[in-house]
């Protein structure tokens, strides 16, 4: 500018000015798109969909119960039915804690677990899974706590794809953090050992063995009566052997067999073809010791001719899906 | 005077982005580079082997040949093992992760 | 206004204008920013996928002396054909979808093995039984291995070559790929 003191802009000054105007918000707009990218929000949901995932699947979970550090007992996580739980459950996972289990295979579950998972988030109301599976820290606005993410847990079973357990909300949108995981279900909490029986020559009675000797690498399903009871089904029982059934020994092998009990408890009258026996975990406190192998004696008086083979309930796999927003 | 001063900022700017992809790893990256599912699957068939009583020693040697050479070549891990009488002790680095471990039976 | 004194303002705005605007071209073109979420997400769900499909099917069912895995590997060695892996692997990685027609995830399976007395390393494809899928080109491939012990090896002539039959540890690695 002239320096005078008329105090008037050049049309010369004002054109260049604008020419830089137009240009510095060009650039300002392009910019930005380069800094725009580096605050994504979804590698936090994959995250935490991955981590959740990992805790389910692989990890057997926790319970410590006591106050002192000198009393703390570190036990398994399903079994806690003290009253104040919440405090005393550190992380429930999913995988099964049979020692031979946990030694090899951090994919199989354990329904027992899954069944407890179920019940406590029906109690709590969302809680405890947002506390003990997704470790997410409420906050609390006015007396009720808001978490940070929302989950939709489900566990199908491959093949004919039937939910068999949901936790969370089913509805969800479409961008989630998401983690899917194959596993395979322990189902020996409490279902059978299954006896596919057919008329064979025999010998008036039907022999199902309960190993407890056998730690070999061949079996990842060991029998755990102390903890789980001893469920066994006869299936495709004919009238004429269900007439003749008379009870259940139960003996240990050994030369001559060691007879337990003559007569155990619950084997039922034979209904629907089956015949079935179901025994709690009391029944085999302090008379079976880990290392022998025994056997239950089913008893058909007269003699009928029995035979068949015992099936041990496989592994049921499973899809477990993830989905975090 | 003022477009050179706004040229500057935005390549230092740009400095400090380019920095920031060198720097910054995303979790899903960090996974991938954890061998989890290989230890995992190592330690498993180790104690498999192990497990089989019924074979002679030098045929255990070479199933321990078989793993320790080809983990070499197409993992790209170095692996190291030792079956004793009571234990087994497993060394396994792949260059970013480093295990020791044994297993008391 | 106009007269004798030079100014230089129009000239000046101009050239700051194009400074800045060639100064952002620079930067963007070689500042390589990559979308840093989506391309690991899915390599690594889909590497845990095939790797936990895979353990699976290495599971040895109660009552059973080896897993299902084992069983067709030494199927496949003895001449047999890997219908039965294929269905198994695709039910437990494909499993689910909306739909059951659809089967976004393909792959292939190479075997690895040593030869005790040469000491050399080879490596075979599954070749009977499996197409060769087509592959598109924004496909991003993962790999996942397995180790499976076989116990005993047939001592007919397998179709592989060098194989020894020796109990032996072998290497399964798998190339899955979403279409």
């Amino acid at each position: 500018m002239k320096l005078d003191d008329s105090g008037q802009l050049s049309l010369d000054f004002l054109i260049g000015f604008t020419i830089f105007l137009v240009a510095f918000i060009i650039v300002i707009t392009m910019t930005s798109g380069l800094i725009v990218s580096l605050m994504s929000k979804t590698i936090d949901y994959d995250a935490v969909a991955y981590r959740t995932g990992v805790i389910l699947v692989e990890d057997p979970g926790i319970g410590i119960l006591g106050e002192r550090l000198d009393e703390n007992i570190v036990t398994k996580w399903e079994d806690i039915t003290t009253t104040f739980w919440a405090d005393d459950i550190y992380r429930a996972g999913l995988a099964a804690t049979n020692d031979l289990i946990k030694k090899k295979y951090p994919g199989i579950l354990s329904q027992e677990k899954i069944s407890r998972l179920v019940e406590l988030n029906s109690i709590t109301k969302n809680e405890f899974v947002h506390e003990k599976v997704l470790f997410d820290k409420p906050v609390h606005q006015g007396g009720a706590s808001l978490y940070s993410y929302r989950y939709y847990i489900t566990l199908k079973s491959i093949g004919d794809g039937g939910v068999l357990e949901e936790l969370g909300e089913s509805e969800h949108p479409y961008n989630t953090g998401y983690i899917k995981r194959v596993v395979k279900i322990n189902l020996t909490y409490k279902t059978p050992i299954d006896v596919y029986s057919q008329t064979q020559p025999g010998t008036g009675s039907y022999i199902v063995s309960l190993n407890l000797s056998d730690q070999s690498l061949y079996s990842l399903y060991q029998p755990d009566p102390w903890n789980e009871g001893v469920y066994i089904v006869l299936s495709n029982v004919t009238p004429a052997m269900q007439a003749n059934f008379s009870n259940v020994s139960f003996y240990q092998y050994a030369d001559p067999p060691v007879l337990i009990n003559g007569s155990v408890p619950n084997s039922t009258k034979p209904y629907d073809n089956k015949i079935e026996v179901n025994l709690d975990p009391d029944f085999f406190d302090g008379i079976i010791e880990q290392g022998y192998n025994y056997y239950f004696k089913f008893n058909f008086t007269p003699d009928t001719t029995v035979g068949g083979s015992t099936k041990y309930a496989a592994f049921l796999p499973a899809i477990l899906e993830v989905y975090i927003w | 005077m003022l477009g050179l001063i706004i040229s500057i900022s935005i390549f230092f700017l740009a400095l400090i982005v380019n920095e920031s992809m060198l720097v910054g790893q995303t979790t899903a990256e960090s996974v991938i580079d954890l061998p989890k599912c290989d230890v995992q699957d190592l330690r498993n068939e180790v104690q498999r082997v192990y497990e089989r009583t019924s074979y002679p020693p030098y045929v255990k040697d070479d199933i321990k040949d078989d793993i320790e050479i080809i983990s070499l070549y197409k993992k790209n891990a170095i692996v190291s093992l030792t079956f004793t009488g009571n234990n087994i002790t497993i060394h396994y680095n792949n260059g970013v992760t480093l295990l020791d471990e044994t297993i008391d039976y | 206004m106009v007269d004798n004194i030079g100014q230089l303002y129009t000239i000046e705005g101009v050239a700051a204008a194009i400074l800045m605007i060639f100064t952002t071209y620079l930067v963007l073109t070689t500042t390589t920013i990559m979308t840093p979420a989506d391309t690991h997400v899915i390599d690594m769900q889909l590497e845990q996928l095939g790797n936990d499909a895979l353990a699976m099917m290495d599971v040895i069912d109660p009552g059973d002396t080896s897993s299902p895995l084992e069983n067709y590997v030494m199927d496949w060695i003895s001449g047999g054909n890997l219908d039965e892996f294929k269905e198994m692997f695709d039910d437990y990685v494909n499993s689910n979808f909306e739909g059951k027609d659809i089967r976004p995830i393909s792959f292939n399976a190479y075997i690895i093995y040593r030869n005790n007395t040469s000491g050399d390393v080879i490596k075979e494809n599954f070749k009977s039984g499996f197409l060769e899928p087509d592959r598109s080109r924004s496909a991003r491939p993962v790999s996942v291995t397995r180790w499976v012990h076989l116990t005993k090896p047939p001592l007919t002539k397998p179709p592989l070559p060098d194989f020894d039959s020796r109990p032996q540890s072998v290497l399964l690695e798998v190339i899955l790929w979403r279409d």
